[in-house]
């Protein structure tokens, strides 16, 4: 299904819709006052950027540096072409230990593999310890927001879901009650864990660490409580130095939630006596992306997710509209790199307003790139019939003034003489939800030359 | 060809064009440390008290709890499991102004999970102790050592509709103790 369809399904139910529009929409106001209370906020974007270009142009280097400094401190480094790859890496560390019992911390790239399912077909537990994340899991549904996976679950349901699953009281939807419970609920499977999975917000090559940042502590007590801890992370996850921290730690949060920082900050530099920790370092159609002109700055995404929560058809349509792991604005510009015909309606998916671009701490220029998509696609051929036929019949019109004209004034006398029925058709989708404007008396053109007269 | 060799050969085929590094930019940071530090951290849940006097913390802050730790006074054998902790009692390495963050060092734990797994926590900070920002921050920790972290607060979360639950996984309170 493309992406209209579903964003149709989800607009059925309209007091939903504008919930879910005035949650994101107050995440992007949180966003705001953090932004305007720092001066030197847009110093810091340029700075995040150039920092984030320099890396990209690059990323060999860096992150062969990143793998000598990890290795050095003990941590063992791995290396995956693909999702298959990464997902059988993770099988085969956890084997080697005999874990079977699991705890996983949000890692969208852990998403992209499908990893969970995989490590359930051979036999092992996989608990998302992530409040959102569990959430999710439980209702078998995929995360609809990177930063807030639940983001479109009201109380209600997240109180059916945990009564289901973790015999909760039925119909106590309070969100310190349902809390609790998965506190109680998810400590026990920390305590006893064999292994934590977690992803990677920042990987420093200046000294082999691995930077996560969490609101709830859950990457922490996952990942000290485990023998093991394998963190998987993207090509495009490396930063130079420890110090360019400074500027990533203090952009990231208050363009995801509006808080100066997250509560935990965790540097992870050596594993602790007794454990072993893991790096995979993920392709997976990276190293493609990044050999692309126009796409590849889209690698400098730091997952905060302001694009979605800005995004005037993200918030209206929901993110399992897009179908991918990483919706919104930024998934729009990386999904169809990975399969344009499969992704080929999300780019169409915007206005182009431009929002995302204003909001992307690291200055993606998001809306440049879904324009420069919707060419890509158009001229591979995926931008579906409708729009094939309508674009070559405006050519048509468009480079014919006789024809031009001709048509001005028909369509005028339609709109005025036509009753609405008729006007409102299936083939008119502009009119599904607008009224069209009332038709004037004169084209310009006829206006103009009565004026010059 | 090992996937490492694999995924780097692709990378350099396709490096875009060479961007430098950007030049070192100094930032401003609020003037009144301290009372940045102490708004900031309330804003994110945290507690701040003010004291002379080192001693009789956790009594004085949580009476009536039982099972606590001291961790100043370095390793101790806790008669009780750690996750039964109610109150731990940590020395800041030092705060941050622009978040309310103070900084943990692996040095002062002897469990890495003592500072999350505990239901209460403490942290004791000297008030010269605070720097202005991030940038700061890390000119300050020339070494990492193993583990470390900025924490900024109790833990929470928003996930369940947006209503902010304090006490998610972690401590369900986070208190500074300020001291000269």
């Amino acid at each position: 299904m493309s992406h209209p369809e579903k964003a149709t399904a989800f607009l059925k139910d309209k007091a939903r819709a504008r919930w879910h529009d005035q949650s994101l929409w107050l995440v992007r106001s949180k966003r705001d006052n953090a932004a305007t209370k720092l001066k030197e906020w847009e110093d810091l974007r340029n700075l995040a950027s150039q920092i984030k270009e320099h890396t990209l142009s690059h990323l060999d280097t860096y992150l062969s540096r990143f793998e000598e400094k990890a290795m050095e401190n003990g941590v063992i480094v791995h290396w995956a072409a693909d999702a298959m790859e990464h997902n059988r890496i993770v099988e085969n560390i956890l084997k080697k230990h005999r874990a079977k019992k699991v705890v996983k911390s949000k890692s969208m790239l852990t998403e992209e593999c499908h990893l969970n399912q995989h490590l359930e077909k051979c036999g092992m537990e996989v608990i998302d310890t992530d409040l959102g994340e569990r959430i999710i899991q439980l209702a078998k549904e995929p995360p609809s927001h990177i930063v807030m996976p639940a983001i479109h679950k009201k109380r209600e349901e997240v109180s059916e879901i945990f009564h289901t699953h973790l015999h909760t009281e039925k119909g106590n939807s309070d969100p310190l009650y349902l809390a609790s419970s998965a506190r109680a609920h998810l400590r026990e499977k920390f305590l006893n864990a064999d292994a934590a999975i977690s992803g990677v917000n920042y990987a420093v090559a200046e000294s082999g660490s691995v930077v996560i940042c969490t609101n709830e502590g859950n990457a922490d007590l996952g990942i000290n409580l485990a023998k093991v801890h394998i963190a998987c992370m993207g090509i495009e996850k490396v930063i130079p130095k420890t110090k360019d921290l400074g500027v990533f730690l203090r952009l990231l949060a208050r363009s995801a939630t509006g808080q100066a920082i997250t509560t935990y900050s965790s540097h992870f530099q050596k594993p602790r006596d007794g454990a072993e920790m893991h790096v995979v370092i993920v392709d997976n159609g990276r190293s493609d992306q990044l050999g692309r002109e126009h796409y590849h700055s889209s690698l400098k995404c730091i997952r905060c997710g302001a694009c979605m929560n800005t995004c005037p058809i993200y918030r209206r349509s929901g993110g399992h509209s897009y179908d991918y792991t990483v919706p919104g604005p930024i998934g729009a510009i990386l999904a169809p790199g990975r399969d344009m015909k499969k992704y080929s309606s999300l780019p169409f998916a915007s206005t182009l307003c431009g929002s995302c671009s204003d909001v992307c701490p690291v200055k993606i220029n998001i809306h440049e790139q879904l324009y420069k998509w919707r060419q890509d696609i158009g001229e591979a051929g995926y931008s579906g019939q409708s729009k094939s036929l309508l674009m070559a019949l405006a050519g048509q019109i468009l480079s014919s003034p006789r024809v031009y004209i001709l048509l001005g004034r028909f369509s005028r006398w339609t709109l005025r003489n036509l009753p609405a029925f008729l006007i409102n058709n299936r083939f008119n989708t502009w009119g599904k939800r607008r009224d069209l404007p009332d038709p004037p008396n004169r084209s310009f053109q006829e206006w103009y030359k009565k004026r010059k007269r | 060809m090992r996937s490492r060799d694999h995924i780097i050969s692709r990378i350099r085929e396709n490096l875009p064009e060479k961007k430098d590094y950007p030049k070192d930019t100094a930032f401003d940071y609020p003037e009144q440390l301290l009372d940045s530090f102490r708004e900031n951290l309330i804003t994110q849940g945290g507690a701040v008290v003010e004291r002379m006097s080192r001693d009789s913390l956790i009594q004085d802050l949580f009476p009536g709890a039982i099972r606590t730790l001291d961790l100043r006074r370095g390793y101790s054998t806790p008669d009780f499991p750690l996750n039964e902790l109610e109150v731990a009692l940590f020395t800041a390495g030092f705060g941050v102004a622009e978040n309310g963050a103070i900084w943990c060092s692996e040095k002062m734990l002897w469990k890495r999970e003592l500072p999350v797994i505990a239901e209460h926590v403490i942290f004791v900070l000297k008030k010269k102790d605070i720097v202005g920002n991030m940038h700061s921050a890390y000119e300050r920790l020339a070494d990492l050592t193993g583990y470390g972290l900025f924490i900024s607060g109790p833990s929470k979360t928003a996930d369940i509709e947006q209503s902010l639950v304090i006490g998610a996984h972690g401590p369900k309170s986070h208190t500074v103790v300020l001291i000269d």
